[in-house]
């Protein structure tokens, strides 16, 4: 899906402030527990890298095939990979499955999460301050990155 | 339940142990057959899977039972199964997406991995590392921290 | 919310008592039942007359099971009638008020209306009592009308018994309704090899004797017998549900939506009773099976104390181990799929056979004989309507057939692992 928006992160901006991690299960679980967050920060803080890992919404999603359920799907039209949580048999295999490391596990409800871009309005965005994430289509931010390089070669 | 036993496929060289380790600390005989984690061979492709029950929330054997005798354990979270009354019927074998309900041969029942009370018997054993008893969400950081860090070349 | 009451003691009615329980220790429930025994599996019952599984072992609840979950019990009662308005459950001697109502009344088993099948010595093979009754007559010559599953296990444990069995079909092979005829072949030569007769193609015109069953008649004549078992099909409980207003459907159990509600406001309904959606095809269906029954009183519970879950659909599942070897048919047969771009991938071995029925490169239906591991994957694949093609691309894959681990064991069945040209 080109034209649809996704959570771009820009590592070089993050602070890891766990911000997003936050919001995010607030929304979602409606406590503050960052295990329970859709988005999760890696902190490298001996490199002073802070990389925060959210759904990729793979055209192909692991975590799909691997479901015994069918419980996540890849909607065609949206582009979007979701997990039904009333299907969910809380087998766990998509957690383990996912390459990223992005999908959880909610022990207290017996269901698996993930990211799904909170109905089109992604609350982690909203709620970063440093600019690390943004959500726009994939074309706009990779347009945005060749401008930046571009702009290194012609101002040397 | 928080830690979970973990199979890594990449890792298994299909060596058995695992089937083995089960099979004596459950059943006292040296006999695979008996085992409640089998390791299905595929050699001529090098795939070694071994399959061991996952511990569904909701566990399509616990709907497929003919006999009501598949539990879900309210403290520890397990799968486990009242071998008493099981007649042997198999349905919860072709309703197990994992393959992992077993059946003894000897007894005539079906089984399912119990965790060893919280020490799996083929964890111990496992040479490679293919298995591991550990909790998921452990195991999920350090993949997320491994696959990024192959980016950062670090 | 008030009380919910609930008519039938089989697999979905408990299913939904359990259901309910689990999430709402608090609310009133009220079982109602025309039998007097707690709840047992009816799937057991061929192992009872072999005398494989003894009397008590069939029992999936005590008396005391229904204390301990505060399920209040009706048990030896009959329904007379809904009050759909005053929200009422008529019967004989007392009006119970529900807040919410769940018919899970089951199926009986029918005895087709030929002259003499009201002679002692006809059986069915529904609950206990038929069973008990079965054994009591003391069966030496025993001629079982259908092979349905019922029909087929029953065979198997009369002769197991010591009896001699014969076996009456209509259709052209037996277990028509979940195999095909090369399957059905192999297995009706299992049960052949054992004694058992089988006669298929044939209707039963007469059964003869003048106080108790003597003979049975055919379209080639008479068989002597002492012993017939009508397992020739099942009805739906629907009559009272009918009675008060509720919509019954083409195939005669209740019509109900994905959250098994009808159409009249605070009853469910599930189990045998109900037309469920086959969730291969999505047409209407009657299920009759164990786990189907399961899986709808879990949601008609459920959905009956506010928590939104969907039925998945139905999907025909038969196990049954005959003589040591265990057959599988599971989902939709060739004579569903007429008319179908039918494609069908079929192998065997020396005592194995299994084949897959695909249909726009998705299995709709798969049957084997003396396999046992591997077919799990193959139910939930099934289920999951994952095309041929996909299963190919994962498993010529060596990384995705490895995350995807569970997968592998479809290797078991090299037609749907490999390409074939």
């Amino acid at each position: 899906m080109l034209d649809s928006q996704l959570v771009v992160v820009d590592y070089r901006k993050c602070v890891g402030c766990g911000s997003c991690e936050m919001i995010c299960s607030l929304v979602h679980e409606g406590i503050c527990a960052p295990s329970l967050s859709r988005i999760r920060v890696v902190r490298y803080e001996r490199l002073g890298w802070n990389v925060p890992v959210t759904c990729a919404m793979c055209e192909k999603p692991v975590c799909a095939s691997v479901c015994p359920v069918g419980a996540v799907v890849r909607n065609r039209e949206t582009g979007l990979v979701l997990i039904e949580a009333g299907r969910c048999i809380g087998c766990r295999q998509c957690v383990q499955a996912c390459p990223f490391g992005h999908a959880g596990f909610n022990p207290v409800q017996g269901v698996a999460f993930k990211c799904d871009l909170c109905e089109g309005d992604p609350q982690c965005v909203k709620f970063c301050w440093t600019g690390a994430l943004s959500f726009v289509p994939l074309e706009t931010a990779v347009g945005v990155r060749r401008r930046e390089s571009a702009q290194k070669i012609i101002s040397e | 339940m928080n830690k979970q036993l973990l199979v890594d496929c990449e890792l298994c060289n299909g060596c058995g142990l695992c089937e083995l380790a089960c099979a004596v600390s459950k059943t006292g005989q040296y006999q695979p057959f008996r085992s409640r984690i089998r390791v299905w061979r595929q050699e001529a492709k090098g795939m070694f899977i071994p399959a061991v029950c996952v511990h569904c929330v909701e566990p399509p054997c616990q709907v497929a039972c003919l006999m009501n005798v598949v539990d879900k354990h309210p403290v520890t979270g397990l799968t486990t199964r009242r071998v008493e009354g099981c007649i042997g019927c198999r349905a919860c074998q072709v309703a197990c997406p994992f393959d992992a309900a077993c059946y003894d041969e000897v007894d005539e029942v079906v089984v399912n991995c119990d965790h060893c009370g919280g020490n799996p018997e083929c964890v111990k054993y496992c040479p490679t590392g293919a298995l591991q008893y550990g909790e998921l969400e452990v195991t999920t950081g350090s993949r997320r921290r491994s696959e990024f860090s192959k980016w950062l070349g670090g | 919310m008030g009380r919910i009451v609930i008519i039938g003691n089989g697999a979905a009615g408990n299913c939904a008592a359990t259901a309910i329980r689990k999430h709402r220790p608090d609310l009133e429930l009220l079982m109602i039942s025309h039998e007097s025994l707690p709840a047992y599996s009816a799937c057991a019952l061929p192992d009872f007359l072999a005398g494989w599984v003894e009397r008590n072992r069939l029992f999936i609840r005590e008396e005391r099971d229904y204390a301990r979950l505060a399920i209040d019990t009706r048990f030896g009662q009959e329904v007379v009638a809904l009050d759909t308005a005053g929200r009422k459950v008529v019967l004989e001697r007392e009006r119970i008020p529900y807040d919410r109502l769940i018919l899970a009344t089951g199926s009986r088993a029918i005895i087709p209306p030929v002259e003499g099948s009201h002679l002692p010595g006809n059986f069915v093979v529904k609950s206990v009592l038929d069973a008990e009754a079965i054994l009591r007559h003391g069966p030496n010559n025993v001629v079982v009308v259908g092979s349905g599953n019922i029909g087929v296990e029953v065979a198997e444990a009369l002769q197991v018994r010591g009896c001699r069995v014969t076996l009456i079909e209509m259709m052209e092979h037996i277990l028509p309704r979940a195999f095909d005829a090369e399957p059905a072949g192999r297995i009706a030569g299992l049960l052949a090899r054992q004694g058992i007769e089988i006669l298929t193609g044939q209707k039963v015109l007469k059964v003869g004797g003048a106080e108790k069953v003597a003979s049975v008649y055919t379209e080639d004549g008479e068989m002597p017998c002492d012993t017939v078992v009508w397992a020739a099909g099942v009805k739906q409980n629907v009559e009272i549900a009918r009675a008060a207003g509720i919509n019954i459907g083409r195939l005669g159990g209740i019509m109900v939506n994905s959250f098994m509600e009808t159409n009249i406001d605070r009853i469910y309904a599930c189990g045998d009773c109900i037309e469920s959606t086959d969730i291969l095809t999505g047409r209407q269906t009657l299920s009759l099976l164990w786990p189907n029954a399961k899986r709808q009183g879990e949601v008609a519970g459920l959905n009956c104390i506010g928590r939104q879950v969907k039925y998945e659909g139905s999907l025909n599942v038969v196990v049954e181990e005959l003589y040591g070897t265990i057959v599988v048919a599971i989902g939709l047969t060739s004579r569903d799929l007429a008319g179908e771009n039918l494609g069908v991938l079929e192998e065997e071995g020396e005592d194995w056979y299994y084949r897959a029925l695909v249909v726009d490169d998705r299995i709709m239906g798969f049957q084997s004989v003396g396999i046992t591991s591997g077919i799990g994957v193959v139910t939930a694949l099934m289920k999951k309507r994952t095309p041929v093609s996909e299963i190919r691309r994962i498993m010529a894959d060596p990384v995705l057939a490895r995350k995807v681990w569970w997968w592998g064991r479809i290797g078991h069945f090299g037609v749907l692992e490999n390409q074939v040209d």
